[in-house]
């Protein structure tokens, strides 16, 4: 007998904007020959492919047909915490512009004053369409909770899985209705996001929610660390089921300028580190000028990072390219020798292993998820720059070092896949399953 | 009696087009020709023609009594010659009447002044024979790039045998004396200052279309009353061109109020117009103006900053103008004309980061989301220059 799963998700393409989609897609795909799944997801997309499992978005779900009563669980955890600011770095996704001018870097965190009223719960039509984030994203949360939990009553399954802590509510409720076991997979925490001093709403939420469930599921041993040591979870509740692997078309593009190119690819906040980044690249400019870099993204460091680079006066070595779609990136990707990843706190970092797949040498920090999987990938810690400078240097000057830098983290990739997370999830859920009996 | 000095600037920038990393190397198109046609375009049809049509019915009517001057960049004259030769015309006709003086002004409305006084020759020698060519005259009086002056460029520009310079009005030079009369540099009197006065410049430039403004909407007769109730010799007001129709548009009425000003100045029977060569030959200087340091007339502070202000338009400037050596040395006109236009100043006020009043006025006129945008995409195109610079 195949397990029945409940699976919900806020991310899933093409509606993404970082690494949750993407994954949340390729295990639900792998587990999908394991199990049968359904998946709840805030709006379902016709170009997503669902073969082998069913999909179902709150966009589309028509409430009056629905039946139970308006939850009380997430109402009663949503007016217990006094809710004073939407997280920054969430509503501060995907704009279309280099640089998110409602948020000037010269102002404070832009507070949202969000009061706990019966009516953000209250009884929506339908999932209202719109950004996945943005500022009324407790809003969106709560309606999708909602509606879930009643579409719930009409699902048969034997686990709920809830992907990152937007879903973490529609979990608690759901297991409060059902009584079956609530499995959170965790690919990125407030932790990473906000570093561990700002404990706000989130960060709350996903304790409590984790403190819940029966089992935490983490996409990396890093992770799996943070969730006991910061979140002061019980470690025989954490189970590590690292990420597969996206598989790209690889090919390599002669850049049209004369210089090596080194790139970093993120979101322009501070969990990415872009500020080590430049710092790195500056060192590396001193001893070796053949070089330009790309910083791919954009964000709300984009203005202290330009302005660092003027500072400098390396905006002729240092450039900025915005927000790259899919297709762009890969591109840079194929001109670049080196990417350096000195993400502060990064429970995985898929663009590592979309820029190894590319044939690019990458630097990663040791606060990575990523670098359990590449093993033969230089590191250095995050802050430390004069190492991550040293590394580039390295590849820059020895191309036979590059080459088997190279060679040796495509090999380091073989030891993931999707379908190897997926039987990792799976026993996961065996687990969880001969502890209930 | 006092006189009217009115002048129009004229300028419209090669602008440059989104050119990401991907381009840098790739190819050399750095001009957004479809913006730049279409804008001039636009501002002709908006401004440009019809206030010279205005102007020129004016100066018809009063038989030489209403008299302008204007000051046109290099680049507006060749983006009309090449894509409304009409409006060309039409200021050829204004040349024809005898009434209308054209400024000497650097041809890219460059910067050039500050960072290198032998590209700032070669452009005012390039604008001068433009206007020859064009206009069939040979400009007297100059006018620095968004009006900046300093005393250094009052000897210099006396050296060249100017006979005066358009400079603001400011309280800093002023020390409380009035903008009426003209000035000289500190200790030197070969060349005279005619001060634009800004607070009435700006009534019309700013406050125009101002509905919370207590003066609006302005009538023409009470503006001129104003100006009948000053002291002094000579008022000079100094607008942009676009302010007519574009900046204004059509529906403030602000040219109608352009074509009824003349009459009612010249009805309160104690003002009339003068172009700034018949200022400088009727008046003389009253007394030292002294401007140490860079003045302007942009902005609430009256000084640079809205051009070379922040470490982003610091770097374009030093690098663009770090490149001539290069330049000279491939002494090709394409390279010389390119890197002439990367010097045009308006590149480097959509990179300035501003708050308050004067970061609006700086993002209603730039092309970009942003000043970093602005940034980002000048120093590629910098880069991608560098890079055929260094080609053999």
């Amino acid at each position: 007998m195949k397990y029945k799963i409940l699976t919900l998700g806020w991310e899933f393409p093409p509606q993404i904007n970082g690494g949750l989609g993407v994954a949340s897609l390729g295990l639900t795909r792998a587990l999908s020959e394991y199990a049968e799944i359904s998946v709840i997801i805030p709006r379902s997309d016709p170009r997503t492919l669902a073969e082998n499992f069913q999909l179902i978005g709150a966009n589309e779900v028509d409430i009056e047909k629905l039946a139970g009563e308006t939850p009380k669980i997430h109402r009663s955890i949503l007016s217990k915490v006094h809710i004073d600011y939407v997280d920054v770095s969430l509503s501060g996704y995907e704009q279309p512009t280099l640089y998110y001018t409602r948020k000037p870097a010269s102002r404070p965190v832009m507070v949202v004053e969000r009061p706990v009223k019966d009516n953000i719960i209250g009884m929506p039509r339908k999932f209202r369409l719109g950004a996945l984030y943005g500022s009324d994203l407790l809003t969106r949360i709560s309606e999708f909770t909602d509606i879930a939990s009643r579409l719930s009553r009409k699902l048969q399954f034997d686990f709920i899985h809830a992907h990152d802590w937007m879903t973490f509510l529609a979990g608690l409720e759901i297991k409060a209705i059902s009584g079956k076991p609530l499995v959170l997979h965790v690919h990125s925490l407030e932790y990473d996001r906000s570093g561990p001093e700002k404990k706000g709403y989130v960060f709350e939420l996903e304790k409590h929610a984790m403190q819940e469930a029966d089992l935490v599921m983490a996409v990396s041993d890093y992770t799996a660390d943070v969730i006991e040591n910061h979140y002061e979870i019980d470690p025989d509740k954490i189970w590590v089921v690292p990420n597969g692997l996206e598989k790209l078309k690889s090919y390599r593009k002669t850049p049209p300028f004369p210089e090596k190119l080194v790139v970093f690819a993120g979101r322009l906040v501070a969990q990415k580190g872009p500020g080590y980044f430049l710092e790195m690249a500056m060192k590396v400019l001193e001893k070796y000028t053949n070089v330009r870099f790309a910083i791919a993204g954009q964000g709300e460091k984009l203005p202290e990072l330009v302005q660092t680079v003027a500072e400098a006066r390396l905006g002729d070595k240092i450039h900025f390219t915005g927000f790259l779609s899919g297709k762009d990136l890969r591109k840079l990707l194929a001109m670049a020798d080196v990417l350096v990843m000195p993400s502060v706190s990064e429970p995985f970092g898929l663009i590592a292993t979309e820029a190894v797949q590319m044939g690019v040498a990458c630097v990663i920090s040791h606060q990575s998820g990523v670098s359990e999987v590449l093993k033969h990938a230089p590191k250095a810690n995050y802050h430390d720059t004069d190492q991550m400078a040293a590394w580039v240097l390295s590849l820059l000057n020895d191309p036979s070092l590059w080459r088997k830098t190279v060679a040796a983290t495509q090999k380091d990739l073989e030891s993931i896949s999707w379908d190897i997370s997926a039987r990792k999830a799976i026993a996961g859920f065996e687990r969880l399953s001969a502890q209930k009996k | 009696m006092p006189s009217v000095c009115l002048y129009f600037q004229v300028h419209q920038p090669y602008r440059l087009r989104p050119y990401s990393v991907f381009h840098i190397g790739s190819h050399h198109k750095y001009w957004n020709k479809r913006q730049n046609e279409s804008l001039l375009k636009r501002i002709s049809d908006h401004c440009y023609l019809p206030a010279n049509q205005t102007i020129l019915s004016a100066i018809e009517k009063h038989k030489g009594k209403f008299r302008v001057a204007y000051s046109l960049s290099g680049s507006v004259l060749e983006q009309l010659e090449n894509f409304r030769p009409d409006v060309l015309d039409s200021f050829r006709r204004l040349a024809q009447t005898g009434c209308v003086e054209f400024l000497a002004e650097t041809y890219y409305h460059s910067l050039s002044f500050l960072f290198d006084r032998e590209e700032f020759f070669r452009q005012l020698t390039l604008h001068k024979s433009k206007i020859q060519e064009l206009l069939g005259q040979s400009p007297s009086v100059f006018r620095n790039t968004e009006l900046i002056y300093q005393n250094h460029l009052g000897f210099y520009i006396s050296q060249l045998g100017y006979s005066g310079i358009i400079a603001e009005g400011t309280q800093a030079g002023l020390h409380g004396r009035s903008p009426h009369y003209l000035y000289h540099p500190p200790h030197y009197n070969k060349i005279k200052l005619l001060l634009r006065n800004y607070a009435l410049s700006d009534d019309l430039g700013f406050r125009f279309g101002d509905r919370n403004w207590a003066h609006y909407p302005l009538h023409t007769d009470v503006f001129a009353g104003w100006l009948a109730s000053q002291q002094g010799e000579v008022i000079c007001l100094g607008l942009d061109y676009e302010t007519f129709g574009e900046h204004h548009k059509a529906d403030t009425g602000i040219l109608g109020f352009l074509e009824a000003l003349p009459e009612a100045v010249l009805q309160t029977g104690n003002l009339d117009f003068l172009t700034p060569s018949e200022v400088f030959a009727r008046y003389e200087a009253k007394g030292s103006f002294d401007a140490s340091r860079f003045q302007s007339w942009a902005g609430t502070d009256k000084d640079i900053s809205p051009w070379k202000g922040n470490e982003m338009q610091e770097e374009a400037l030093e690098k663009v103008y770090g490149l001539r050596q290069q330049v000279l040395e491939k002494n090709t006109p394409e390279i010389l004309r390119e890197w002439s236009l990367l010097q045009t100043s308006d590149h480097f006020y959509y990179m300035a980061t501003r708050e308050g009043a004067d970061a609006n006025v700086h993002a209603h006129f730039s092309p970009w989301k942003s000043p970093f945008d602005a940034y980002i995409h000048y120093m590629n195109v910098i880069t991608d220059f560098q890079i055929k610079l260094n080609k053999v």
